[in-house]
């Protein structure tokens, strides 16, 4: 597939070197370089304010940069207008011309001289967003979902190399999002397009994305696939942001060991002995089942919250200096395991799961 | 190269003429107006000496205590009758609510002389209704404020049904249900939620009292207030420097108003959460029924005002021969000017709409839409609110010490229909400005940003889109200018040249010459016009809702 054959041979398609944007009144990116492979389908993830829009309208040219070069497809375009770069661009308002047809808004950017020509590529576009029908109709008469897809054919009809999207689904229903997630994906391997999409929505870049850019007050915290930043966040703020987390108090007890309370655990730790340490386990790491190893502590069920597909529950533990822990469990294992409220069990800590960080002084 | 084309891309270029535009027709000659204040006749630099003069002097004292009176008085009177109108067509079940919601309107459709004119033949010397005066004279503080009531009526009656429209019904049910009356719920509730609309509605009435000058023109007799003193000693004894200083004084509370209505509009805003629920009166027979009757009153009167000046330009000889005629609107025969004035008020307010909707769409998109530059627009932002505080009479003065001084090259606009219509445009500028503004804040804000990225000129998207899409509020700006060019008096009347007469100031004459029939008939010939184009906006934009209704229209 296009996108995978990306190598690290080849030339990134958009790169940005130190790139700065300032407010006067803040600093909305700081310093940010970041290489986009030909073909990769990346998220631009952070809380509201963390500058990703910003970032995104940089490379569009619509908030010009102060600082910093921005490169597409090889060509420096640092200084160039949005009309003078190649993109196509999906805003989480649509932003679809209310007054004109489905038709006339996605035939708005095509050069083809031809009207024949013009209707088949509009045609041809609708098809691809599934909306073969609605040609004639105007934006108004659409719902949100189908808005979006053809806002997304609007922005695909002049075969640009590269596709922006600004929250595309977050003024959608949950079920259409769901629905418009595997649409766009799809639409992405088809097309081989270069896809940068900025979210705030965790399980959105999670689902999408090849390669996930965390960022936090305008720069960037992590990059890398789901599967890193989620299983190794670099830092507690990625931790925070991607899933549910423990955060737990603790101190280095030298190389590969930290300790809670009256307990001593086995992890990946490389922080000086003695110095304050934050620990990160994720709810569905601890294990209740047949506990083993090192890392195995008694804790008591506090409660338990049925959430559905699974509990969440609250274990205290006083060897680990009383603190409160939340795991999740299956509800076939509450089940077998008839787990409940009082009562004590061992649980198993997985080395390989903690993640330590410094404390910041 | 392309970056040499953004360069010399117009925007920058639009901003700039934007800025010239606002400083040679508001920043200058308002400076000039306030350098004038500070010379005497000859123009030489005499400090405060104008100020003490003002100060000093007792008909000037006199004036300004009459202006204060007679602006007070209406403004109490004004409210008490726009208030409970404003609460009947909002809160209550009033029957014929749209029908007396739009005959309310009528004073607008007339230039302030006519309820003046009126009043003359109502409670006049030779009046119909002459022994309701029991004796007092019309002429003076009571025929201005009555005249100014009518004229100020439905400015309140707007701003007041704007604030109590806004209400949230969970407020009166929480109320209710615990145990607060009607009353209680009216203060604790109506009144406090309208304070703001309620306090920019008398900065507004007062505004216009103090500052008007047709009205006490035609009926303030002996009685002088501030309005008429300017006029009096600028172009009755050129004395120039006192002009300026009465021209600044006035200024004071228009610019009190201003500030007090930007500030209630900021504060009322506020008050509804998007979560509110709108209040639905319950049906309340004695209460609607009561409401009706107070509201078809003012409403006659209103209509009546109108209808004597309609009456009695068709009268022959006022009160002798009371027979109909079309003679008074033969105007040749007692004004040299003739139909004249009237053709050209039609002029001056087309050319105003056109011109002045063309600048102020433009002036507000490029405000809107262009990005950087943001001392410059602050400043732009400042010169476009500025004319809403200041009155006619003052913007005409400044115009005169401006324009016609003998060095400035732009001296050439002086005598023409040219400085009439720029000045009408900036008198009227600000409303304009912010119809236009709130329609372009109403588009996505990311039509620009599409249309870049899809390599398509802006302007081709402002025609076939930003333009359509705010087609209504450009109709609205091209009424609100034209309209309002037909009815003015006060700015004008220190700019006409004999060939460029308006009808509302051969109005003013003819009245002053004694020809009250010819004088009403001419006002008639603006209300006539005013209502057609009216009428006809109202027909176009029934047309273009039909119209564009398929993409309007949700599904």
């Amino acid at each position: 597939m296009f996108f995978n054959e990306g190598s690290a041979m080849s030339p990134p398609y958009l790169r940005l070197s130190g790139i700065v944007k300032d407010y006067g009144s803040c600093l909305a990116v700081d310093h940010v370089s970041l290489d986009v492979l030909e073909g990769e389908f990346v998220c631009f993830l952070g809380p509201s304010g963390c500058g990703k829009t910003t970032l995104l309208r940089v490379i569009a040219g619509l908030d010009p940069q102060n600082d910093g070069k921005v490169e597409i497809g090889g060509r420096d375009v640092s200084k160039l207008p949005p009309s003078a770069r190649d993109y196509g661009i999906v805003f989480q308002s649509y932003a679809l011309f209310p007054n004109l047809t489905v038709t006339q808004n996605i035939a708005y950017g095509l050069k083809l001289k031809d009207k024949a020509a013009i209707r088949a590529r509009v045609a041809e576009l609708l098809e691809m967003v599934g909306l073969p029908d609605v040609g004639a109709k105007f934006p108004g008469q659409l719902s949100g979902g189908q808005q979006q897809r053809v806002a997304l054919a609007r922005a695909l009809a002049p075969a640009p190399k590269l596709l922006l999207l600004d929250e595309p689904l977050s003024a959608l229903d949950a079920r259409v999002r769901l629905h418009l997630r595997s649409q766009i994906k799809e639409l992405h391997r088809k097309l081989g397009i270069t896809t940068i999409m900025v979210t705030h929505d965790q399980e959105e870049a999670l689902t999408m994305a090849d390669r996930i850019v965390v960022m936090s007050k305008g720069r960037i915290e992590q990059t890398g696939t789901p599967g890193q930043i989620y299983t190794h966040p670099a830092s507690p703020f990625v931790a925070d942001f991607v899933g549910a987390m423990n955060f737990l108090k603790g101190t280095a007890a030298g190389e590969g060991r930290v300790r809670l309370g009256n307990v001593e655990l086995a992890c990946l730790n490389e922080t000086p002995h003695g110095s304050d340490v934050t620990i990160c386990l994720r709810p569905e790491d601890v294990v209740v089942r047949n506990p083993f190893g090192a890392n195995v502590v008694p804790t008591r069920i506090e409660s338990l919250e049925f959430l559905g597909p699974f509990h969440r529950a609250r274990l205290h533990s006083d060897e680990m200096g009383g603190i409160t822990l939340t795991a999740d469990f299956s509800a076939n294992l509450v089940r077998d395991m008839e787990l409940e409220p009082g009562k004590m069990v061992p649980v198993a800590l997985p080395s390989e799961r903690l993640r330590v960080f410094p404390v910041q002084p | 190269m392309i970056a040499a084309r953004r360069l010399l891309s117009p925007a920058p270029l639009l901003l700039g003429s934007l800025a010239l535009f606002m400083a040679v027709f508001v920043a200058f000659p308002l400076g000039c107006l306030a350098l004038k204040s500070f010379q005497d006749r000859s123009g030489l630099w005499v400090g405060l000496d104008n100020y003490l003069a003002f100060v000093a002097s007792p008909a000037l004292g006199r004036a300004v205590m009459n202006s204060l009176t007679v602006s007070l008085i209406t403004t109490v009177i004004t409210i008490a009758l726009a208030f409970p109108f404003a609460f009947a067509l909002t809160r209550t079940r009033m029957p014929g609510k749209e029908s007396l919601r739009i005959l309310a309107q009528i004073p607008i459709l007339a230039p302030s002389l006519l309820p003046a004119l009126s009043l003359v033949y109502l409670f006049g010397n030779k009046g119909l209704l002459k022994a309701v005066m029991m004796g007092q004279p019309l002429y003076g503080p009571i025929g201005i404020i009555l005249a100014e009531v009518f004229y100020t009526f439905p400015h309140a009656l707007m701003i007041l049904v704007t604030a109590l429209s806004v209400s949230d019904a969970r407020l009166y049910e929480a109320a209710e249900s615990l145990g607060a009356g009607p009353l209680r719920r009216f203060l604790s509730i109506t009144l406090p939620g309208a304070r703001y609309g309620l306090i920019s509605a008398v900065f507004v009435v007062f505004t216009l009292v103090i500052t008007d000058f047709g009205i006490p023109k035609v009926v303030g007799g002996q009685y002088s207030v501030m309005a008429t003193e300017v006029y009096k000693q600028v172009i009755g004894q050129q004395n120039f420097g006192i002009g300026a200083v009465v021209g600044l004084v006035l200024m004071l509370p228009a610019g009190l108003a201003f500030a007090a209505e930007s500030w209630g509009a900021r504060k009322q805003k506020a008050l509804l959460s998007s979560r509110s629920v709108p209040y639905r009166p319950n049906h309340q027979p004695l209460l609607d029924w009561g409401m009706f009757a107070f509201a078809a009153l003012v409403v006659a009167l209103l209509a009546g005002v109108l209808g004597m000046a309609g009456y009695a330009s068709f009268v022959k000889f006022w009160p002798y021969n009371m027979s109909l005629t079309l003679d008074n609107y033969d105007f040749a025969q007692v004004d040299g000017a003739g139909w004249s004035s009237y053709w050209n008020a039609i002029e001056m307010s087309i050319l105003t709409a056109a011109f002045g909707t063309v600048v102020v769409f433009i002036g507000a998109y490029v405000m809107e839409k262009l990005k950087g530059l943001d001392w410059l627009k602050s400043l732009i932002r400042l010169l476009m609110l500025l004319p809403l505080a200041v009155p006619g009479m003052v913007l005409g003065l400044s115009y005169i010490f401006f324009f016609n001084h003998p060095d400035n090259p732009l001296n050439f606009l002086y005598h023409g229909m040219a400085i009439l219509v720029l000045s009408t445009i900036v008198h009227f500028y600000t409303v304009s400005h912010l119809t236009a503004v709130t329609a372009l804040k109403q588009l996505d804000a990311e039509f620009e940003a599409v249309t870049a990225s899809l390599k398509v000129p802006v302007w081709k998207t402002v025609l076939l889109v930003t333009v359509p899409l705010c087609l209504p509020a450009i109709l609205d700006i091209l009424i609100y200018l034209f309209v309002n060019a037909m009815t003015t008096v006060s700015a004008v009347v220190f700019l006409y040249a004999p060939d460029t007469k308006p009808a509302s100031v051969a109005v003013l004459n003819m009245d002053d010459a004694g020809e009250t029939a010819a004088a009403a008939a001419m006002a008639m010939m603006i209300v006539y016009t005013s209502t057609a184009v009216r009428l006809g906006h109202a027909g176009l934009e029934a047309l273009l809702q039909r119209r564009t209704q398929r993409w309007r229209k949700r599904s």
